[in-house]
């Protein structure tokens, strides 16, 4: 067979690829070239070509290749997961909320729909996500999941779609189709510690608690807050192609990132602003044509160095969460053990259909399909994409020098890629192995997590009703304490926040350590009457400073009384002590008390 | 907008409020915001998930600018945990139910239980009955009567409106009562002037950020 770029080839351009394909935007030329590639890679099923390809700029370009193409970078078995008919199996308890979310589905894209295709696509929508529901009952079904959905059935059609999204479902988007919210709610704990790990300045204005306002792009893997049906699909190449779920939170960090600027305009930025600005950054994006690329590849940058388990969150996520589930639990060990595994299978030079070393770790198969070639344009993005993005190359990159093969041992139509990844393969970071788990043990971790899920959720109430009695409690208290009481947090107030129920009062009491404010809360805020001595004891004897200068003072005067007293008390050399004291006496106690 | 209203100035008043609208899926809830914030009305309209924020700002009378933060949120039960992080210091909530689904007025009570056992004591609770020009094109498409709806608005102390977004009906009416119903006067004195804004946000109180600067108001609405 020849190629129409054989030649090219030959001429010994050895750095073409991410490179080539991310420098600028893809000019005519460059697309097709970057079409022929994508045929090649779809011919050949090689998914280390597709990675590349889906994360360089543009991803897989068309439907044609994300059809082909997402199944290879998702490692979706070649069998269905399973193949019961929708009609066959009893109906999940979610039907109806999906068929209120479908009737209001295919609203931006395809672009001029009728009324009338759109009611056929809504159908098709309908069968999809109730096939996969009924056929897995451990699921629940999400407002969002349906955008997801639109998604696959677009690039598959209403067939092909199923067996894909089943697995997606089952594999990726799980922790969402939990019964209660606590797996999701990590998703975005996720990128508030990215935020929090890259700049804590802007961690500071984006507090976690205005991050859940993600809940919709982490959700849905930003197909509900896009808007073009292009871009959706250009992230979902770059997330397939990193083929982890940790990854989508990277891309919202990055976004935020990337637009930090906006936060930091006003001086005194209030919540609701923030809110506000968040809200707008993500409706006007993509700003530009290459805001993508922008992104997903600050994402990388981000992903290299902040990866999720140096994050101390990591820790804390569930093994059962498909952050985990989706990539290596510990990056370092699987990756020894792997590099191990690669040299043994370029030695014999014995490549199964993949050409991936599948390796056993334990009980556990990893595979070594997902690794990340390195995006070009590195300079573009970030200055300390240089120290992160090198040292795992470096680390990798020895081994895998003469690695070729580790591609694919079958032969195949010659392309341009092939220059690439032969060379190339130095300055791949390391690759993050993910496990591999058969249909019955993802349902087993699906039961397992929806019992966490529960259980977090029992423990979340629980902590809130107590939070509320405790609450209650302490106002029933405040109430019988009496109004006079109710004005500590007024301060200097007029009066003004009794008037205002709902808002809480921020400081308490900490105040009473300043010797001022207590002897102006005594003597002014507070009627005479209501000073009860043993009160003024109890707040004044516990504060050290306060005691000592009190103590302080009433043993000088004692002092000083006994001294003039006694003039012969102390001896001569205490005179200017003497005199001190007497002083002390007959001028400020004598003459004023 | 009304962002630039000189803060110092006697004759003009201006208070932000947060406001929550609840109420079982696919109601209208992200309509009637719709329709109060751009005065428009899609046939299509995706479902909303999480919540969407939007701010839209209203003139009480000459001098006074009423400003709602709004939280449009997701109908689905899974959803409803999310819920308190909402309506936490709101000082409205908007519970819709559809005229023309019984069951979602159960929901609508639900919800209104859960506000006035959990949200601010003092939050201004209005019903809505949406989808009302379904009924008033035909009357037997109609499960909830006006006045079983008002009987429950009444005994629960709620306000009460039945709504169409499509057409716009009493959507603005709705929300300026609220605005009416909100203890203005009493935000305004407690700011010691002519204009304050409420915002008892956690976070607000935790980066220490003092809201009684004139940053609240200068804003205008992003949205």
């Amino acid at each position: 067979m020849t190629h129409p770029f054989g030649e090219w080839v030959e001429t010994g351009h050895q750095d073409v690829g991410p490179l080539f394909y991310n420098d600028g935007p893809l000019t005519p030329d460059k697309r097709v070239l970057k079409l022929r590639t994508l045929a090649d890679a779809a011919a050949t099923q090689d998914s280390a070509c597709a990675r590349m390809l889906a994360m360089s700029r543009e991803g897989l370009v068309s439907d044609q290749f994300r059809k082909q193409l997402w199944p290879l970078l998702l490692d979706a078995p070649e069998t269905p997961l399973r193949e019961t008919p929708m009609a066959d199996l009893p109906p999940h308890r979610e039907e109806g909320q999906v068929l209120l979310d479908c009737n209001r589905s295919f609203v931006y894209f395809p672009p001029n729909l009728d009324d009338q295709s759109r009611e056929i696509y809504q159908k098709q929508l309908y069968d999809l996500i109730v096939t996969v529901l009924r056929r897995n009952p451990v699921l629940a079904y999400y407002q969002g999941f349906h955008d997801v959905a639109q998604i696959f059935l677009l690039v598959f059609g209403p067939t092909d779609a199923i067996p894909i999204f089943e697995y997606v479902a089952l594999y990726f988007l799980r922790d969402f189709m939990m019964p209660e919210m606590e797996a999701s709610l990590l998703h975005m704990e996720l990128v508030a510690a990215i935020i929090q790990a890259v700049d804590p300045d802007l961690a500071q204005i984006v507090p976690s608690d205005i991050l859940n306002i993600a809940i919709s792009s982490m959700l849905t893997i930003f197909s509900h807050d896009l808007h073009a049906y292009n871009d959706i699909c250009i992230l979902f190449d770059f997330v397939f192609a990193y083929r982890t779920m940790a990854i989508p939170p990277y891309i919202y960090a990055a976004i935020l990132l990337l637009r930090k600027d906006k936060f930091f305009n006003s001086q005194d930025i209030d919540s609701s602003e923030v809110i506000s600005v968040l809200n707008n950054v993500l409706k006007t994006f993509p700003e530009t044509d290459s805001a993508i690329f922008e992104v997903t590849s600050y994402a990388e940058t981000l992903f290299q160095n902040y990866p999720p388990q140096s994050l101390k969150l990591w820790e804390k996520l569930s093994q059962y969460s498909v952050l985990k589930t989706t990539a290596a639990p510990n990056t370092q060990e699987i990756v020894l053990e792997d590099n191990k595994d690669l040299d043994h299978d370029t030695d014999d030079d014995n490549d199964n259909g993949d050409g991936d070393g599948d390796g056993e770790i334990g009980n556990r198969r990893w595979t070594q399909n997902s690794f990340f070639p390195l995006v070009g344009n590195r300079e573009t993005t970030s200055e300390n994409q240089v120290n992160g993005g090198e040292s795992p190359a470096s680390a990798g990159g020895s081994q895998h020098s003469d690695a070729t093969s580790m591609f694919d041992g079958t032969p195949r139509i010659p392309s341009v890629i092939d220059s690439f990844s032969a060379e190339s393969l130095h300055d791949l970071p390391l690759p993050l192995a993910h496990p591999i788990y058969s249909l019955e043990e993802v349902e087993e971790i699906a039961r397992q997590q929806v019992a966490e899920d529960l259980a977090l959720k029992a423990e979340r109430d629980r902590i809130a009703k107590e939070r509320r009695e405790k609450m209650r409690a302490k106002k029933s208290a405040a109430a019988a304490a009496g109004g006079a009481g109710s004005s500590s947090s007024s301060g200097s107030g007029a009066g003004g926040a009794g008037s205002m129920p709902w808002r809480k009062p921020h400081h308490r009491i900490p105040i009473w350590t300043e010797t001022t404010t207590l002897v102006a809360r005594l003597f002014a805020n507070r009627p005479r009457t209501i000073i009860n001595p043993r009160t003024v004891a109890t707040m004044l004897v516990p504060r050290t400073v306060l005691s000592a200068s009190l103590y302080g003072g009433v043993f000088s005067l004692l002092l000083a009384w006994y001294i003039h007293k006694h003039p012969q008390a102390l001896p001569r050399s205490f005179d200017t002590l003497r005199e001190y004291w007497r002083y002390i006496w007959s001028t400020l106690v004598a003459r004023y008390f | 907008m009304s962002a630039s209203t000189p803060r110092s100035s006697v004759s003009s008043r201006f208070a932000q409020f947060k406001l929550v609208l609840l109420g079982e899926s696919a109601v209208g809830k992200s309509s009637i915001v719709e329709r109060f914030a751009k005065n428009v009305f899609d046939d299509y309209r995706e479902s909303t998930i999480g919540a969407a924020f939007l701010t839209q700002t209203i003139q009480l009378d000459s001098n006074t600018t009423v400003k709602f933060e709004i939280w449009d949120t997701a109908g689905q039960e899974r959803y409803k945990s999310l819920a308190p992080m909402y309506y936490r210091n709101a000082n409205c909530a908007v519970v819709v139910f559809d005229v023309t689904q019984a069951a979602s007025l159960t929901r609508a009570k639900a919800w209104v239980k859960e506000l006035q056992r959990q949200a601010n004591e003092n939050i201004v609770i209005a019903l809505a009955g949406n989808k009302l020009d379904i009924v008033l094109g035909d009357e037997s498409k109609r499960q909830v009567t006006t006045e079983e709806a008002q009987a429950y608005a009444k005994e629960a102390g709620l306000l009460f409106f039945e709504t169409s977004a499509k057409t716009g009906q009493n959507v603005t009416e709705l929300f300026t009562a609220i605005a009416k119903k909100l203890p203005i006067e009493s935000v305004l004195a407690s700011r010691g002037g002519a204009s304050g804004a409420v915002g008892s946000n956690s976070a607000n109180a935790r980066r220490g950020i003092d809201l009684k600067g004139p940053s609240t108001g200068a804003t205008g609405c992003q949205c």
